[in-house]
């Protein structure tokens, strides 16, 4: 069997007091993209530049296509890797053209055949036109490019992007994400996409792993990972997701809205928690419900309802743009989700 | 240029344009005066003479301005970006050669290296040496004028160094290129419009230098005009010299000006994650050896040699109390100076930031004119000036401090306006609305924002001005000592012990504002 592009092993790191990266293993195969994403601080980035070989590791092992690149002993240098790093803020070299950032990682010399790939490459990204500009008179957009063909050019064995859309701004965003996709993908490049964006991760990855203090909660197909969180972790993270508490009864679990008819094998009188999107929920105004409407969001084609249970507690709940109701309003509320919810004990996923 | 009010008019166009017009009044004259007399000043400018002179001082800038890059690019490296033993004592003492005088500095090298100096003396008894290399002449000033003014290029690489973004020696690395050729291809490219301002500086400083050169009796155009000036009182060839030497001076400081600003555009404000540490491994040691002798060539023998000359003088408390009268001179005129040149530029900055226009523009750059003027040259025209048009202020404390501003005047308007650039013009706007009237906004908001900046240039203009020299000699009213003059009148004479007290004096009363600055540098880092 062939060995996996990467390969991490029982990987820890800690920065003086801080223990950024905590016995974590990852695999991923080649041609493959894995969207690492957590909130900031989770030791994404951490984990990133110990691939690149920019930091030592504490514990474990890190292997690259077969070949064991980094232990605590022993650290190959970044330049024998065989990696290629599209940095957040692009590091382009600022006394250098497009054309000569691109070739930097090819050898010196100036071969028609160097040239020819320079050339090509350019062209694949689209800044063929902007070639002998320097980074400064580049747009964010083209940066980015510049960044990712740079990287690219060597033809790495693994591509490492760093938050690479950060800085962009939000419609250029959705553009950039396309662009690199398909560039990525036409190389037929292995890369490891860092991000903070849920969002984001569910567009590129072919794969997502979901970081949280250091370690990974769960790896998977974007698929999997929303709508099959494995953790409450995951699920707050992915989005969009309240939770309602419930304790496991004859019939089903009874919640503040009811009973939900979900059988749960766990013993009668249990606490769970209960994911819920907005499109789970439902309602209806009643007058002399003790839940009202908090407030109404309009979403173009729908309108999202921030709803206030007796207790306090908030739901959300999608309604069609043209079924308004003013906040303040009493109301019924009930759960009509179609397919089984996950519920949580103790933040872990319950079958 | 919008009209201003009244109260603007008075209190900030005024002022400036007094300010400017200071600036320009000695260049101005001196012109008038070089090409008014009968014989024409092209005839001393294209001499062989003037060539010669004009050959040694470009010679001495470019050899000092090299070994001090040579100096200054190692230890900068090693200061900001490797874990050299004692790197901290290296970072702190390194920079330190900038508070002993040029003059200072030449004394000491020439009392000790001298043909008959110290060093000779010590290697007579064991040895029978009765003569040494010859000292003075160029490589005396080379020597001198490297060790105390390589800092210059050492401050400006070290910013360059802390503020380059670190992810571009990454991006390097993972493209292939180990620990050296990175340096070579990504660091030292980004390093060249550091290394520029700081070697264009050094340079500048060799041009405006007359001290070292004099006492290592070097004929750069300082020490030249100098002499022209003291012999012959001879006016055309004197003006003539100065001119030519503000038409290069001008050139090295617009070239550094320029090269400054591309050092700017390279900066990336979002690195603000520090750079790796190099591990040195066998070069530890050398490294190690190389940082302390400079710092022993450069700041340890000349204490020594001052020691030396302090202790064979008088009983020291004694002879240091005697040299009271003049350090009080010393610290009234930097002090004066300091206070008027600070008020000078605080209308010229506030108008160049705050109401920009060509008119402003210019004359914010008329000031730094005063960058370019070596103090021989101003000190020549305002004695031309002086003596034809203004006898009454010939010779009188006015006309030292007037040179002093003039002089000194980039250097307040420098740091008085990178302050006010920080301080967003919202908050002005801000006090504004609320009500304020212009005064009061300045008084209580842009004042107290701006007073670092005040207290930063009023800190240098009082450092320089305590250490000036050649304007000091020419312009102080008979029997007005001072330190510097001082230690210049002892040295000529060649009574070497006699200086060591002042010597003592000016650099423990330079370094006090020189730590001040310091320590605010490293605040806002």
């Amino acid at each position: 069997m062939k060995a996996p592009a990467v390969q991490l092993t029982n990987l820890s790191k800690s920065f003086a007091d801080n223990q950024a990266v905590r016995s974590l293993d990852l695999e991923l195969e080649s041609e493959h993209i894995l969207a690492l994403v957590g909130p900031s601080g989770c030791g994404k980035t951490t984990v990133l530049r110990m691939i690149a070989g920019f930091e030592r590791i504490d514990e474990g092992s890190i292997h690259l296509a077969g070949e064991l690149v980094s232990s605590p002993a022993s650290s190959m240098p970044p330049e024998k890797r065989g990696i290629g790093v599209v940095f957040q803020d692009y590091a382009l070299f600022p006394h250098l053209t497009t054309m000569e950032n691109v070739a930097f990682g090819l050898p010196r010399r100036k071969t028609k055949e160097n040239q020819a790939q320079v050339e090509s490459m350019l062209k694949l990204v689209g800044l063929d036109i902007r070639a002998t500009r320097f980074p400064h008179e580049l747009s964010g957009g083209e940066r980015q490019r510049v960044a990712l063909a740079r990287a690219l050019l060597p033809r790495p064995i693994l591509i490492l992007l760093d938050e690479p859309f950060s800085n962009l701004d939000a419609d250029l965003r959705l553009k950039m994400r396309e662009d690199v996709r398909v560039i990525l993908k036409a190389t037929h490049a292995t890369a490891i996409f860092v991000t903070h964006d849920q969002e984001e991760a569910l567009y590129m990855g072919d794969r997502l792993a979901v970081m949280n203090e250091g370690r990974i909660e769960q790896v998977g197909t974007p698929e999997d990972i929303y709508h099959q969180p494995a953790t409450r972790f995951v699920a707050e993270f992915m989005g969009n997701t309240d939770f309602l508490p419930g304790t496991v009864a004859a019939q089903g679990l009874q919640t503040e809205i009811g009973v939900l008819k979900q059988p749960l094998s766990n013993p009668l009188g249990t606490e769970v928690e209960i994911a819920i999107r907005a499109d789970d929920v439902q309602f209806e105004p009643k007058s002399g419900s003790k839940s009202i409407i908090l407030a109404r969001h309009f979403r173009g084609g729908q309108n999202l309802y921030r709803l206030r249970l007796p207790s306090g507690r908030l739901l959300h709940a999608y309604k069609s743009h043209n079924e308004i109701f003013r906040p303040g309003t009493p109301v019924k509320i009930w759960a009509e989700p179609g397919h089984d919810l996950a519920c949580f004990l103790e933040g872990k996923l319950l079958n | 240029m919008p009209k201003p009010s009244p109260r603007a008019f008075l209190f900030l166009w005024l002022p400036s344009l007094f300010a400017a017009f200071a600036v320009l009044l000695p260049i101005v004259y001196l012109l008038i005066r070089a090409f008014s007399d009968g014989l024409s000043p092209w005839a001393v400018i294209f001499s062989s003479q003037t060539l010669a002179v004009l050959g040694r001082t470009l010679w001495l800038g470019l050899w000092v301005t090299l070994a001090s890059i040579a100096i200054a690019l190692p230890i900068a490296w090693l200061t900001v970006r490797t874990d050299l033993p004692l790197r901290p004592l290296w970072t702190i003492l390194t920079p330190l050669p900038l508070v002993i005088p040029s003059y200072v500095g030449a004394y000491l090298f020439a009392s000790a290296l001298g043909p008959r100096g110290l060093l000779q003396a010590l290697l007579e008894e064991p040895f029978g040496i009765t003569r040494l290399p010859d000292i003075y002449g160029f490589p005396g000033a080379m020597l001198v004028l490297t060790l105390l003014n390589y800092p210059f290029v050492l401050l400006s690489l070290r910013s360059a160094m802390h503020r380059m973004d670190p992810a571009l020696e990454e991006a390097s690395r993972s493209l292939g290129e180990n620990q050296w050729r990175t340096f070579w291809r990504v660091i030292f490219p980004q390093l060249r419009p550091a290394i520029a301002s700081g070697g264009l500086l050094v340079l500048l400083y060799v041009l405006r230098d007359f001290g070292a050169v004099s006492i290592m009796r070097y004929d750069t155009f300082t020490r030249v005009i100098y002499i022209q000036y003291q012999n012959s009182f001879d006016r055309i060839s004197a003006a003539a010299l100065a001119i030519l030497l503000v038409v290069l001076s001008l050139s090295v400081l617009i070239a550094e000006y320029r090269a400054r600003g591309r050092a700017r555009l390279d900066r990336n404000p979002r690195a603000t994650r520090l750079p790796k540490i190099i591990q040195l491994g066998k070069w530890r040691w050398p490294s190690l050896l190389f940082c302390a002798s400079v710092v022993s060539l450069a700041l340890l023998l000349p204490a020594s040699i001052l020691s030396y000359w302090l202790l064979r003088g008088q009983a020291v408390a004694e002879g240091i109390a005697s040299w009271f009268p003049a350090l009080y001179n010393s610290l009234f005129a930097a002090g004066i100076a300091a206070g008027i040149t600070v008020m000078a530029a605080i209308p010229v900055v506030i108008l160049d930031v705050r109401r920009p226009s060509w008119l402003s523009r210019l004359i914010e750059r008329s000031t730094y004119l005063g960058f370019a003027l070596p103090g021989i040259v101003i000190a020549l025209a305002l004695v031309f000036f002086g003596a034809n048009l203004t006898p009454y202020l010939y010779q009188t404390l006015p006309m030292l401090l007037f040179a002093y501003m003039i002089l000194f005047l980039p250097e307040s308007v420098g740091s008085l306006r990178s302050s006010l650039l920080q301080v967003h013009p919202s908050l002005e706007e801000a006090a504004s609305s609320l009500g304020k009237k212009p005064g009061e906004v300045l008084r209580r908001i842009t004042f107290p924002l701006v007073r670092p900046g005040l207290a930063g240039g009023a800190a240098l203009v009082f450092l320089t001005a305590m250490k000036e020299l050649p304007a000091t000699l020419l312009l102080a009213p008979t029997g007005f000592k001072t330190l510097s003059t001082s230690i210049w009148a002892a040295v000529s004479e060649a009574f070497f012990a006699q200086a060591a007290a002042p010597a003592l004096l000016i650099i423990v009363a330079s370094s006090v504002p020189l730590a001040i600055l310091l320590h605010r540098e490293r605040r806002e880092r």
